[in-house]
């Protein structure tokens, strides 16, 4: 007895559901495939991106490098302000010693010039006896003598009070540029050091980021061979379904002879019906079990694939391109960002601090060279007076002589000139002292005038270029945090995808139930029919095996045809299928497939 | 430089894989689900390689070829069939309708985008 063929009608009736269901799984994982593959080159791209900035090529290099120079100048300027400061502290040392030196002079020109203070009054005695014209001389010249006396006390010592104020204010000076200059060596040398340790981290950094770029690189590669893979193992959709559409055709017609034979009373069943039965079940089943085999296939590729892919993101998270390291690269940055940015606004407020010190020193030291000369002057003017004392009291002394009552004029006057000598004497080697201090602190001032133009010129060069540095640092920096957020939201978001697409992947219903429910009503009735059938010659047998294959469309359905009919009827010789040679575009490197006309 | 392409086949999945590959790739992809649509956006956009399957409703691959032959505004522009069909008979029915290149399903992305950089050499 035939098997019936209500399982076989049943069977069919779910598969056309089973398909369009099996269709949507598909295109379920076809659209997370494509946003996997779009998230996957998001989260490739953002990588590069970070290593890129790590590395410096993904970054413009004038992020650090003009930050770098503007620092390196206003460092330069500090440094040669530091040297130039213990230089000028080498010099203003020398000047107090110098002027020290010259308020000693003060006290020296006083005990020189003391005993002129006698003279005066000898001059007068010794004069009296004389009569009252030479009387009158000698009067004139004491007056004058006592009127130096008068000038020398009054402006010596309020210039000598000056010169020793001068001696405070240098010190002054020397005290804060002292200071001034080790903090500036202290300061230059300790952020030297700081820089130059954060861009040797750093560079250290990037050249273990080139390693991993190579490594992104190589990963990015695998990446897409796997959803390649995926894509290809997507297709199977497609030819499962024709290769099912082929199978549901033949259906009815199997179907259709079951239901003559059926009809028919035992005896009068042609043969070659029942053979046909037979062989179109087998034939089918064995399609039925191809397409089985395909459809598993496929589900297992594309597991595998999907699960590759994610575990190359996720080595890309842990192994490569961690994102704990990234977080430690982007802290580095962050340091590297803010030793620069720190760094400039100290060597901002260094140069304003050297700039308002200079301007100090400068205002402090500017009067003191008008002093000096001052000084000069009024120390030559006395030495002149006293000189032309000293000539007076010769000529006077010479006139009174003529009488022998003004021989001790002349001793008196002798004693005179040589007072006056010997206050030209210190007078000449002061002025000169003098001199030279005045031209020294005139240099100074011009050197701090030098330097609070210089300063100032630094100053506003920092004001302008800093600001813009400390942005440009500062977007480079939020940059790299907004790229690593990116990194972890998309690797999260990659894995949900992946997942989600490894979860789709549900075809076993289909090649485990849908398409066995379909095989196995045409087995029964392969086997039933085998029971009844009687043999059929060889030649009526490759007569059926030729109509066999003229619905299938496919070299693998054409396989299937070949390899059934080859076990049904050995004997015939089956048409073999013209199937298509190796395509003409396998030479072109295009693979077997392809073919270009 | 990215070309515009139309991709035709009844089964959307085999659609959004050539989509899907030829879009990474920068080109601009149009879909069709049979040869009848085709035509119809054919109209309203010039494209400069049509990828299509033969087994269609409504209008099958070889009749959109020859329809596309026929027409002076496509002209000479690639048409590829990318198809189940092994049947050497259909690739000749291909071939005299005037198809630039067959291709056997499946593709894989990299060959896919090798035949399209040969048959489009400016893309």
């Amino acid at each position: 007895m035939l098997a019936q063929t209500e399982p076989l009608r049943a069977a069919e009736g779910n598969l056309q559901q089973a398909s369009e269901t099996l269709e949507t799984h598909f295109l379920t994982i076809t659209s997370e495939l494509e946003g996997l593959a779009h998230s996957g080159e998001e989260f490739v791209q953002q990588v590069e991106r970070l290593v890129g900035l790590a590395t410096g090529s993904g970054c413009d290099a004038s992020v650090f490098s003009n930050a770098m120079q503007l620092i390196e100048r206003s460092t330069c300027f500090l440094a040669r302000w530091q040297e130039q400061s213990v230089k000028m502290l080498g010099q203003l040392r020398q000047y107090n010693t110098q002027i020290e030196h010259l308020i000693g002079v003060e006290a020296a020109l006083q005990r020189t010039m003391l005993p002129l203070k006698f003279m005066q009054t000898l001059f007068k005695a010794e004069s009296a006896p004389l009569g009252t014209e030479v009387q009158r001389m000698f009067t004139g010249l004491t007056n004058e003598i006592e009127s130096l006396h008068e000038q020398v006390r009054e402006i010596f010592g309020a210039k000598f009070k000056q010169l020793e104020q001068t001696h405070a204010t240098i010190a002054q000076v020397i005290r804060q540029l002292g200071e001034q200059a080790r903090t500036l060596q202290e300061i230059t040398t300790t952020r030297r050091a700081h820089i130059e340790s954060s861009l040797a981290h750093l560079k250290k950094e990037m050249a273990s980021n080139r390693a991993r770029d190579a490594r992104l690189a190589r990963l990015s590669h695998d990446l897409a061979g796997e959803i390649g893979q995926v894509v290809l193992g997507l297709q199977f959709q497609d030819i499962v379904n024709q290769k099912v559409q082929h199978i549901a055709a033949a259906l009815p017609v199997i179907q259709e002879r079951c239901e003559e034979v059926r009809a028919l009373p035992p005896g009068r069943v042609p043969a070659q019906t029942v053979c046909f039965i037979q062989q179109s079940a087998r034939l089918e089943t064995a399609q039925i079990a191809a397409c089985e085999a395909e459809l598993s296939r496929a589900e297992t590729a594309m597991r595998e694939s999907l699960g590759k892919a994610l575990q190359h993101l996720t080595e890309a998270d842990s192994e490569c391109l961690s994102l704990e390291e990234f977080q430690l690269l982007t802290t580095s940055f962050d340091g590297m960002v803010q030793v620069l940015v720190e760094t400039i606004e100290e060597v901002r407020a260094l140069v304003r601090t050297t700039v308002a010190n200079a301007a100090r020193a400068y205002e402090l030291l500017r009067p003191l060279g008008s002093l000096a000369s001052d000084l000069t002057g009024i120390v030559r003017a006395v030495s002149a007076r006293i000189h032309v004392i000293g000539l007076n009291a010769q000529v006077q002394a010479a006139l009174a002589a003529q009488d022998p009552r003004g021989a001790s004029l002349e001793v008196l006057s002798a004693r005179t000139s040589e007072v006056s000598r010997e206050t030209n004497r210190i007078s000449a080697a002061a002025a000169g002292e003098l001199d030279i201090l005045a031209g020294g602190l005139a240099e100074c001032v011009a050197a701090f005038a030098q330097l609070q133009a210089d300063g100032l010129a630094q100053q506003q060069q920092l004001d302008q270029q800093g600001g813009t540095e400390e942005s440009g640092l500062h977007a480079f920096r939020d940059e790299a945090l907004k790229t690593l957020g990116a990194i972890t939201e998309s690797f999260d978001q990659i894995q949900t995808q992946a997942r989600r697409a490894i979860d789709s992947l549900q075809f076993a219903d289909f090649y485990q139930s849908v398409l066995p429910a379909l095989r196995a009503p045409l087995t029964a009735m392969a086997e039933s029919a085998g029971r009844w059938r009687e043999g059929l010659s060889a030649e009526e047998n490759a007569d059926l095996v030729d109509g066999f294959h003229r619905n299938y469309t496919m070299a693998s359905e054409h396989e299937i045809h070949a390899g059934v009919m080859a076990t049904v009827c050995p004997a015939a010789e089956p048409a073999a299928p013209e199937l298509l040679p190796a395509l003409a575009g396998a030479e072109a490197g295009f693979g077997q497939n392809v073919e270009l006309f | 430089m990215g070309k515009t392409i139309l991709t035709v086949d009844d089964a959307s999945t085999m659609r959004k894989m050539v989509s899907f590959t030829l879009k990474g790739a920068g080109h601009e992809v149009l879909e069709a689900s049979d040869g009848a649509v085709a035509l119809q956006v054919l109209q309203s956009r010039p494209v400069d390689l049509v990828i299509t399957d033969i087994h269609m409703p409504n209008m099958d691959g070889i009749e959109l070829t020859r329809r596309l032959r026929a027409s002076p505004h496509f002209g000479r522009k690639p048409i590829l069939l990318l198809t189940t069909e092994s049947d050497p008979a259909r690739k000749n029915e291909g071939r005299a309708a005037g198809a630039t290149g067959w291709i056997v399903k499946p593709f894989n992305q990299e060959q896919l985008l090798a035949i399209v950089a040969k048959v489009l050499p400016n893309s």
